[in-house]
């Protein structure tokens, strides 16, 4: 009896023990969850530096699968529509959108899987109160980090933790990017007829993409070596090719929130040049060192970009 | 003459061509390689009416049709200012000095210096390097998005190229 009171006793102690953050992670994987197992309707905008677009979306969880329908609501009027990992954008006729742009996507709606240990090794989680957005009580859980990366605040659904806002915030706490949803209904009936493409048939271009099972990414036989890497960051994909007629070695790395990629190819213009442009949170750095050209592009800061591209050395360059 | 293609380049001459303006102006240049020659007097015009030393380094053009207004000012974009770089050295835009006689109370006319180069200049150049580095760029942001997607809680969009140079050495 004495043993089972002591037992009780030191897990009402660890338990009570537990980091403050606990709770939060635990709303993160729930985030993660809802974002693609929720059935709901709304609009949100997405901020980008002065840049601002609007979307409608629609999305339902059936059979183990999310269906999505994503369209964008200024300009043209460009569709997304996603089945599980499927991903089909369509262009109206006489679009001036380009097919070179990436194709759009909601926050996390990719994600499926979030390494908490990770993110938690590099940012540290609090509640910063209670706000209602789009209709919705949030919980508003800050992710403070350290200099190498952006700190974001996201707002989650307090019962269903969907996301309904979230910002990356610069190191004096300006907002850099934000994505908010003005109108929202959760748990909503959608119906097939919603999830239909308008401009499936009539759209002139369409591009799809199907995320493949990827393999433990390796940059072993790479020419080239990072040397440094922020903390918490890790090898998600690697690439090594001609593109465009260039030998290119690309490698993107993520620390479970945000990500950046370094691109290595042999001459190129620029020479003698460094420079840096930013659009939001995105930094892409383009520097020449002894004949290779180094890109950094990814949402993190110039301090980072500006160390990541100095920390690159190249070995022997066979094309 | 493209009216709206002559306001872009009267925007692009108080450097307040957006990059719309420059599509349209480069479009314009396509269509009618005479603008080329119509553009280049309008930028002399311009700058001397500005109170600018000239030196003009360009080819003599025929006249040229005055702009009816300029558009407001926007954030120059990336992409603007490099193919700003481009159509600056290939049209070989006049304007070198660009100080204000209005400030320079003892300088009492405006030197117009004629001087014969040739068009494809280091800044020529510079700026079709610029403009290949831009392009690539682009290609490496669309792939680092769809990754991005993947591993992380990043939004993608497909925004117009915008950026901002923020620095360069």
């Amino acid at each position: 009896m004495m043993l089972l009171r002591l037992v009780l006793v030191v897990i009402a102690v660890t338990g009570a023990s537990l980091p403050a953050s606990a709770m939060e992670w635990h709303w993160l994987e729930q985030m993660r969850v809802a974002v693609q197992q929720t059935d709901y309707r709304g609009e949100f905008v997405h901020r980008r530096g002065d840049t601002i677009s609007a979307y409608s979306i629609v999305h339902r969880y059936d059979q183990g699968k999310s269906l999505e329908l994503l369209q964008q609501l200024d300009g043209d009027m460009i569709e997304v529509f996603r089945e599980g990992e499927e991903l089909v954008c369509f262009y109206p006729e006489g679009s001036s959108s380009s097919m070179n742009h990436p194709i759009p996507a909601a926050p996390f709606s990719q994600v499926y899987e979030l390494d908490l240990d990770r993110i938690s090794d590099s940012y540290m989680a609090t509640t910063v109160g209670e706000e209602r957005v789009a209709g919705y009580i949030a919980r508003v859980v800050l992710l403070s980090a350290d200099q190498w990366r952006y700190s974001q605040k996201l707002w989650l659904e307090k019962d269903t933790g969907l996301l309904l806002q979230s910002e990356m915030l610069d190191t004096d706490g300006k907002v850099l990017e934000q994505f908010r949803f003005t109108r929202l209904e959760i748990n909503a009936e959608i119906a097939e007829s919603e999830l239909q493409p308008k401009l499936e048939g009539s759209a002139q271009r369409q591009q799809s993409t199907f995320r493949m099972k990827m393999n433990q990414p390796d940059d072993e036989s790479f020419n080239s070596q990072l040397t440094w890497l922020p903390e918490g960051f890790q090898l998600t994909h690697a690439f090594a090719g001609m593109q465009a007629d260039k030998w290119t070695e690309r490698r993107s790395y993520s620390d479970g929130l945000t990500s950046f990629t370094v691109f290595v190819e042999k001459g190129m213009a620029m020479k003698n040049k460094t420079s840096l442009a930013k659009m939001g949170a995105t930094n892409a750095l383009m520097a020449e060192q002894s004949g290779y050209a180094i890109t950094v592009v990814g949402e993190i800061p110039t301090v980072t970009a500006k160390k990541l591209a100095t920390q690159i050395e190249v070995t022997a360059w066979a094309m | 003459m493209n009216k709206k293609a002559n306001e872009s380049f009267s925007a692009f001459l108080d450097g307040e061509a957006s990059e719309l303006d420059v599509q349209r102006m480069l479009k314009e240049l396509d269509n009618n390689p005479e603008a080329f020659g119509q553009w280049h007097s309008l930028s002399k015009v311009k700058a001397v009416t500005q109170g600018d030393v000239l030196v003009d380094a360009a080819p003599k053009m025929a006249s040229v049709e005055q702009p009816e207004e300029v558009k407001a000012p926007v954030v120059k974009s990336w992409r603007a200012r490099i193919i700003q770089g481009s159509i600056a050295a290939g049209v070989a835009l006049v304007v070198v000095g660009s100080f204000n006689l209005m400030q320079q109370e003892q300088a009492p006319e405006i030197p117009v210096v004629q001087v014969d180069v040739p068009v494809q200049t280091n800044q020529t150049l510079l700026a079709e390097q610029q403009l290949e580095a831009q392009e690539r760029l682009e290609f490496y942001l669309r792939e680092h998005a769809e990754q991005a997607s993947f591993t992380s809680g990043h939004v993608v969009v497909p925004a117009e190229f915008n950026w901002q140079e923020v620095a360069g050495e």
